[in-house]
């Protein structure tokens, strides 16, 4: 099991190196100069020898592969540079941001099994009946719908026509709502869908003829055994989500103005602020590794005849 | 990779339970939960921070399109940063539409041709108490010049060699070469007045612990969620009746104006043409429209076909019916262009012809120069709403005139590099004279020495060039103007660009808000004199 973590964390390193040097490459092949860029509609007037000033104040004259180099160096010893718009250390910036983006993807994932696996459970229980069909059709349409549109919608009811919850920001536990259930409920359809067709696969197999054989009650056998070993797959899909929702929450932190990693990463990139992407980039990866392995752990704990010694 | 289970296939052998997995398993989903409880309560009950005791009196909360970036006036130079930088400093001069006024400096007089001498106001503080004086003045002028600084608005003083404290109350600035726009420049927020005692203080972390003079003092800034502001009590213009400011970064237009409707915010900034008519209608909001100092042009390429020819030049600027394009595209909140300079700018020539609207005149143009239907010129416009929408109205203007116009929708940055190595025919762009000196713009768009950037459209003309020259170079003001309305008429003459309009700025308040201005930019809010009645 040791040596298993050691070998899957020294992973690590080339996901990272390979992941930085591929969104540095894209970034300058990017048509675009960084310090134009940076000085925005109310730098037009800027002549050529005050951007040429400024890009060597930037460190950016200097050739791409120094420049790469420069960073890893740096990267290698904790120092991730700092952002070239605000001049603040990017480590401190990605680290501020993070524990927004965690707390609006775990809240939204708690949201999406709440009503995905109960929804999932029901449909396969009374597979064909007509709360099955209202469940996947439920589903269908929370797959379907965009989370933007979705997000101004519930913001426009909750937030402008019933003045429940604030439109937008952060502070209290009411601003976590919105941002949240916009994004948990198109997982929550994906997981139902997922629930429903594992399950009704295991409550086809012998182990569970055998269970019900012996007379245990159906609501035993369905939640006890068969959801047991459905969960496996739904692991995998959560896990796949957990990666997806650090993707919609960019869109979802746009709509909603929550200060989160997304919103910083779509910032970082149309202002060509290198640092700050690598280093959001970095952090993503990082995060995206670590899901998967602890993905892969569970299976373990789900399912006993996996090991990983 | 990843070790991944092989699904079970049907009729596998099946395992009995073993209970300490089971155990295991709820305890392990247990934790997981306690654990996410104790994050959210962590997180959400933390959201507040550096907040003190609410001063007493009114908080105007204000959207802005994004978070500002630094509040160093020298280490920034985007729109929402100035908009919260000029709430905390104030520059020597300010431009309003009555002219350059006194703000810091009280008078002032050329010594030489080179050398502005300023009296400054005196009993005036910093936030932190130290005294404003020369010595500030001469300090935060070399601290921005200075390579060291890196400052990102440095072409707004590139020209100043230097500062020099004659007297308590007295400065001096010189420029390496005489520029009368000078005092112009004075009033761009870059050259905001900062506290040495606060730059020493806090050195690079000056830019999240701006002191200036100004009417409010930087209280708190949670990154991409608010920066707050309070009431200077120490007002050398007396004390703001509002006691509190709140500049939020919203990025989502609907999301701001959601938050105006539901009294999220109080303020918001440039709201989309199609909602502009929505707001009015709303009784608790008011929609200002006020001139900008910014204009929308087209440009054209001038080294090559087709529009290295003046008549084909020309003759676009006949076919574009720009009145329909502002009261269908742009739902009136824009004023028709005849020249390269919104009217706010000094040096803007009132008495510019501009270009008629009229098809047969075009045609005959065309003709006369020999293009013959067919040509598909390349539009380069970055990505907007506004954009898309007056890239398909100067494609539909074109087609009676046989030109298939092909528009490419790019990103800010990338428009810069196609416009800087000339990959288009034609370019949109807006540009804000951000100086309010016609010398900021038509230098940087028409003089030869800056092409091809700024001056994308290539254009070259010896007697434009002097004239630019000139009207930097002396001291006159009156001459000045007579200079730069000179240059422009040559400059329509020559069309280099077709100027289409001058945009409005435009912003929406909470009614019982009143006494707010925003002089020629959203970046220039002002809220000194702001009263609030709820």
């Amino acid at each position: 099991m040791g040596r298993y973590l050691f070998q899957r964390l020294s992973l690590l390193v080339p996901v990272m190196l390979g992941v930085t040097l591929v969104a540095f490459i894209t970034l300058h092949l990017a048509p675009g100069d960084p310090v134009r860029v940076l000085l925005g509609e109310l730098g037009q007037g800027a002549s050529q020898e005050e951007i040429a000033r400024l890009r060597s104040t930037l460190g950016l004259d200097a050739p791409l592969p120094v420049q790469y180099g420069r960073f890893v160096w740096r990267a290698a010893q904790g120092d991730l540079g700092r952002s070239l718009r605000t001049g603040a250390p990017v480590l401190d910036e990605v680290l501020a941001r993070a524990p927004f983006t965690l707390v609006v993807t775990v809240a939204s994932l708690g949201i999406a099994l709440a009503i995905g696996i109960p929804a999932g459970v029901l449909s396969a229980a009374y597979r064909g009946s007509a709360v099955d069909h209202a469940a996947m059709l439920l589903a269908l349409m929370g797959v379907s719908l965009p989370v933007f549109w979705l997000g101004l919608l519930l913001m426009l009811v909750f937030a402008l026509a019933l003045g429940w919850l604030p439109a937008s920001g952060f502070g209290t536990w009411k601003h976590l709502v919105l941002p949240a259930v916009t994004l948990g409920l198109a997982s929550s359809a994906l997981i139902a869908r997922m629930t429903r067709s594992s399950l009704l696969e295991v409550l086809g197999q012998d182990y569970i003829r055998t269970a019900r054989a012996k007379g245990l009650s159906g609501r035993i056998v369905l939640l006890r055994h068969a959801l047991r070993s459905a969960l496996i797959p739904i692991v995998t899909v959560v896990g796949l989500q957990l990666g997806g929702l650090l993707g919609g929450a960019v869109l979802t932190e746009t709509v909603f103005a929550w200060p989160g990693l997304g919103r910083l990463a779509v910032g970082a990139i149309y202002s060509r602020d290198a640092p700050l992407v690598q280093g959001t980039i970095l952090f993503t990866a990082i995060a995206f590794v670590l899901i998967n392995l602890a993905v892969d752990l569970l299976y373990a704990m789900l399912d006993p005849r996996i090991r990983y010694d | 990779m990843a070790v991944r289970p092989i699904m079970q296939g049907q009729g596998a052998v099946s395992v009995p339970l073993e209970v300490r997995t089971q155990r295991r398993m709820v305890h392990m989903i247990r934790r997981m939960l306690a654990g996410l409880v104790v994050l959210l309560v962590l997180v959400t009950g933390s959201g507040r921070s550096g907040l003190g005791a609410p001063a007493p009196g009114e908080t105007i909360t204000v959207a802005m399109q994004s978070d500002a970036t630094a509040l160093d006036p020298h280490r920034t130079n985007d729109g929402p940063s100035f908009l919260v930088i000029n709430q905390i400093f104030e520059t020597l001069l300010v431009r309003t539409a009555r002219g350059l006024e006194p703000r810091l400096a009280t008078s002032w007089r050329p010594v030489g041709d080179r050398t502005w001498e300023f009296k400054l106001r005196r009993g005036v503080k910093f936030h932190d108490g130290t005294p404003f004086n020369a010595e500030a003045v001469r300090f935060s002028i070399d601290r921005f010049i200075n390579p060291q600084s890196r400052a990102r608005a440095y072409f707004v003083l590139s020209m100043v060699e230097g500062a020099k404290a004659i007297a308590d109350d007295t400065v001096q600035i010189t420029t390496r070469f005489p520029f009368a726009a000078l005092l112009n420049h004075l009033t761009h927020p870059s050259t905001s007045v900062i506290s040495p005692t606060a730059v020493g203080r806090f050195g690079a972390d000056f830019v999240r612990n701006p002191v200036g003079t100004g009417p409010f003092k930087f209280d708190s800034w949670v990154a991409r969620d608010r920066i707050t502001m309070v009431r200077n009590d120490d007002y050398w213009g007396g004390p703001p009746q509002i006691a509190r400011v709140i500049m939020r970064p919203i990025p989502e237009s609907s999301t701001q104006i959601v938050e105006l409707e539901s009294g999220g915010v109080d303020l918001i900034f440039n709201m989309p043409a199609d909602s502009v008519a929505r707001l009015e209608r709303n009784p608790r909001l008011v929609v200002y429209k006020e001139p900008s100092f910014s204009a929308n042009y087209i440009g054209f390429h001038m080294e090559r076909a087709p529009f290295n020819d003046v008549r084909v030049r020309r003759a676009v600027g006949h076919a574009v019916r720009v009145a329909g394009l502002i009261t269908f595209f742009l739902k009136d909140l824009a004023t028709q262009a005849n020249g390269p300079l919104s009217p706010v700018v000094f040096g803007a020539n009132p008495d510019l012809p501009g270009y008629e609207y009229d098809l047969d005149r075009a045609r005959a143009l065309l003709a006369e120069a020999g293009v013959r239907p067919g040509l598909r010129p390349r539009l380069v416009i970055f990505e907007s709403a506004e954009w898309r929408r007056v890239a398909q109205a100067i494609q539909a203007s074109l087609q009676p005139l046989g030109f298939q116009v092909e528009v490419e929708v790019v990103e800010f940055g990338t428009w810069l590099s196609r416009l800087d190595r000339g990959e288009f025919e034609m370019y949109g762009m807006r540009w804000g004279t951000v100086t309010l000196d016609a010398d900021y713009t038509l230098y940087s768009l028409f003089h030869s020495s800056q092409a091809p950037n700024p001056n994308y459209s290539r254009y070259k003309s010896p007697e434009v060039d002097r004239l630019l020259d000139e009207g930097r170079a002396i001291a006159d003001q009156g001459r000045r103007e007579q200079i730069y309305r000179r240059a422009q008429t040559l400059i329509v003459r020559d069309a280099p660009m077709i100027f289409l309009y001058y945009p409005l700025s435009t912003y929406a308040v909470r009614s019982g808000i009143q006494h707010t201005t925003a002089p020629f930019s959203w970046i220039n809010l002002e809220l000194r004199k702001a009263t609030v009645q709820r």
